[in-house]
């Protein structure tokens, strides 16, 4: 057994990933956002990496001076509580940027009173799985060799596997890397390496 | 250059031991805040939970700082490791809002060792 701590794909390794975007800078990425004057989306099917898109972004806006708040919808908490989003709305100033992963999650008109309650912050990014609420600042895309990128930034070479099975569990898992590392995660936790 | 040591090198704790070391830092620029934290931590597939058990602040605003620090060990949670979470307990050193830090692991438990959790069947 290999236990937590010592487990390759333990989420807090997964989460120090570098975010790799594909065909853009991080440069062009920021000036598009303020293109969109600080209100977009992020979009992406399960897994393809929006959450760890957000994370990275966030640092790079608090450079700019700004203040960030991240928010979290899924479906075991798929809504705010109006208590907090009264408190939230009695804070916001110009100079925040409010993240919210997990957008799809709110209804039509869930949605519109959030834009409202958030309409004093200078800035809304958002997650989706698909475009349309916001105007779209970047696309999270997989791939197998996305993937196999991410293996080599792990060091994960006690995990036992070879590149064919890396691409049988992408294609397994549709693309949904998030999913083909809990996999991993599991058979690494089963003790089946090598 | 940050510093942080444990007397003894000691890594192996029972709960309600004092844990006493030095700490300090060397820098080029003051840092703008600096704590020294007492924490335990999770690892393992789920979202990771960070709790500070105690925390010192220390002063900023130095180029160089060394002095010496002791922690008493809560109760509980004893260390642990599972195959789907661990428990790891760590005195950290953070300065500038964590853009540096030191951390040094250690385990916290009645028994010699960190207990480690048998494997149950996984579907």
């Amino acid at each position: 057994m290999t236990t937590a701590c010592e487990n390759p794909f333990r989420t807090s390794r997964l989460h120090a990933l570098e975010y790799r975007l594909a065909g853009v800078s991080w440069e062009q990425i920021m000036s598009r956002l303020a293109g969109l004057g600080y209100r977009a989306a992020v979009v992406g099917a399960h897994g393809h990496g929006k959450s760890t898109f957000l994370r990275a972004l966030g640092p790079r806006i608090e450079e700019l001076g700004l203040r960030t708040h991240r928010l979290f919808l899924n479906e075991e908490r798929p809504r705010f509580d109006s208590g907090f989003l009264r408190e939230l709305a009695e804070r916001l100033t110009p100079s925040d940027v409010i993240l919210l992963d997990g957008c799809e999650q709110l209804g039509w008109w869930a949605w519109r009173r959030f834009m409202r309650i958030t309409r004093r912050a200078g800035g809304l990014i958002v997650t989706v799985h698909t475009p349309g609420r916001l105007p779209a600042l970047y696309e999270c895309r997989t791939s197998p060799d996305l993937l196999a990128d991410l293996m080599r930034a792990l060091d994960a070479e006690s995990w036992g596997g070879d590149d064919k099975l890396i691409e049988r569990l992408f294609d397994r898992h549709q693309g949904n890397i998030r999913d083909v590392f809990f996999a991993l995660y599991d058979r690494m936790a089963r003790g089946e390496v090598g | 250059m940050l510093t942080l040591r444990i007397n003894g090198d000691a890594k192996e704790f029972s709960p309600g031991q004092v844990v006493a070391g030095v700490m300090g830092w060397e820098l080029i620029h003051p840092p703008s805040e600096a704590f020294l934290r007492l924490v335990w931590y999770t690892q393992g597939r789920g979202d990771q939970d960070v709790n500070i058990a105690e925390e010192q602040e220390l002063p900023a605003n130095q180029l160089a700082v060394e002095q010496t620090f002791q922690f008493t060990l809560p109760a509980a949670p004893y260390s642990f490791a599972g195959a789907l979470i661990s428990l790891q307990w760590a005195i950290e050193l953070v300065l500038n809002k964590g853009k540096d830090s030191l951390r040094i692991d250690i385990v916290v438990s009645p028994w010699t060792e960190m207990l480690k959790l048998s494997s149950v069947e996984m579907k």
